[in-house]
């Protein structure tokens, strides 16, 4: 199969990106269709919305819990604010496609929540949601091409980032530890 | 991908390697203002703009397009606040990362290539990082709004 000009950047890209991590790069696939990009999108978003659902339910769990401090309690509420925003952005943006969006989850059904006790083991199980979000939302940017949505979903994934870097200060990590924070993908 | 496109790309990436040649040029001068964490923040993210600079670079050339070199600091260095102070130089440092934030939000809807956009989105989120740590070096809120890119647009707005 021959590889367009477009694929080769691409790939290329995503080599010298992935050796920033020691990962190993992957081969450059077929172009999607028009209708396959729109797909993979719509796709991306659903995932991006179900992780911030998440989100939502588990930081209201745990801000209620009574198992954290007052300052971890608030920082709880703040982050379920800004991420409540975020998924309602993307529920606009999936009915506006004629997307069935998918039904916020359960407590009982969300891994991990059970286990958080404290503070330390809020921010931990918080860091590897918001390292979800950040995944999904640059699989939707890779396949979006709608300049409005791609700037909210930019500033939602900023604002997750900024999520990231008061939970790691908080479990006392590195607040930035990466050059190209891409997350991880759902 | 067609010759237009990818020159587009590369000049929308060359605007991107200019400002974070003049990121790392203001960082150069924000350091010699700072002392302790928030020092060793601001030097590693000298480094994390540097690298952004260097994968610009490269994909520009991968583009078939000539990266735009670094001017003079002392050409930056125009443009830049008088820093009296550590305040002062933090308050640069959050200039610098906003600015960087608002380049990156501007230049995702106008790249054509996949690979490159998502790219450029994961440094604007760590821009969009080390504003969140400048802000708490400046004891204000580290996640001041939902949207780093300011609120979204609304549908029923003419």
């Amino acid at each position: 199969m021959r590889t367009t000009r477009r694929q080769a950047i691409g790939a290329a890209l995503a080599a010298t990106a992935a050796g920033a991590y020691g990962a190993a790069a992957r081969p450059a696939a077929a172009a999607p269709t028009n209708d396959e990009r729109r797909k993979l999108a719509q796709s991306a978003l659903t995932a991006a919305l179900r992780v911030e659902q998440t989100c939502v339910v588990a930081y209201e769990a745990i801000a209620n819990s009574g198992h954290l401090s007052v300052r971890t309690t608030a920082l709880m509420r703040s982050l379920l604010d800004d991420d409540r925003q975020h998924a309602t952005q993307l529920l606009a943006a999936l009915e506006s496609q004629g997307v069935q969006p998918p039904i916020p989850p359960r407590r009982a059904t969300i891994r991990g929540l059970g286990a958080v006790h404290d503070d330390r083991s809020a921010a931990v199980f918080a860091i590897a949601l918001e390292e979800r979000a950040v995944g999904a939302y640059s699989e939707a940017v890779r396949n979006l091409s709608d300049a409005n949505l791609l700037r909210t979903i930019a500033g939602a994934m900023g604002t997750d980032g900024q999520h990231l870097v008061v939970l790691r200060q908080l479990a006392a990590r590195v607040p930035v530890p990466s050059a190209f924070e891409r997350g991880i993908r759902p | 991908m067609s010759t237009a496109a990818a020159e587009g790309d590369a000049a929308v990436l060359n605007a991107l390697l200019d400002q974070e040649h003049s990121s790392i040029a203001a960082y150069t001068l924000i350091a010699g203002h700072l002392r302790g964490a928030a020092l060793a923040s601001a030097r590693r993210f000298v480094a994390q703009e540097r690298r952004h600079a260097d994968v610009l670079a490269r994909a520009v050339g991968a583009l078939g397009g000539t990266p735009t070199p670094p001017r003079p600091t002392a050409e930056y260095a125009q443009g830049f606040p008088r820093l009296r102070s550590a305040r002062d130089a933090l308050s640069f440092a959050l200039d610098v990362e906003t600015t960087a934030v608002a380049a990156y939000s501007d230049a995702l809807g106008k790249i054509a290539t996949d690979g490159i956009r998502v790219t450029a989105a994961s440094i604007l989120v760590t821009e969009a990082e080390h504003a969140s740590v400048v802000l708490g070096d400046l004891g204000r809120p580290q996640v001041p709004q939902p949207f780093v890119t300011g609120p979204p647009p609304q549908a029923d707005t003419p």
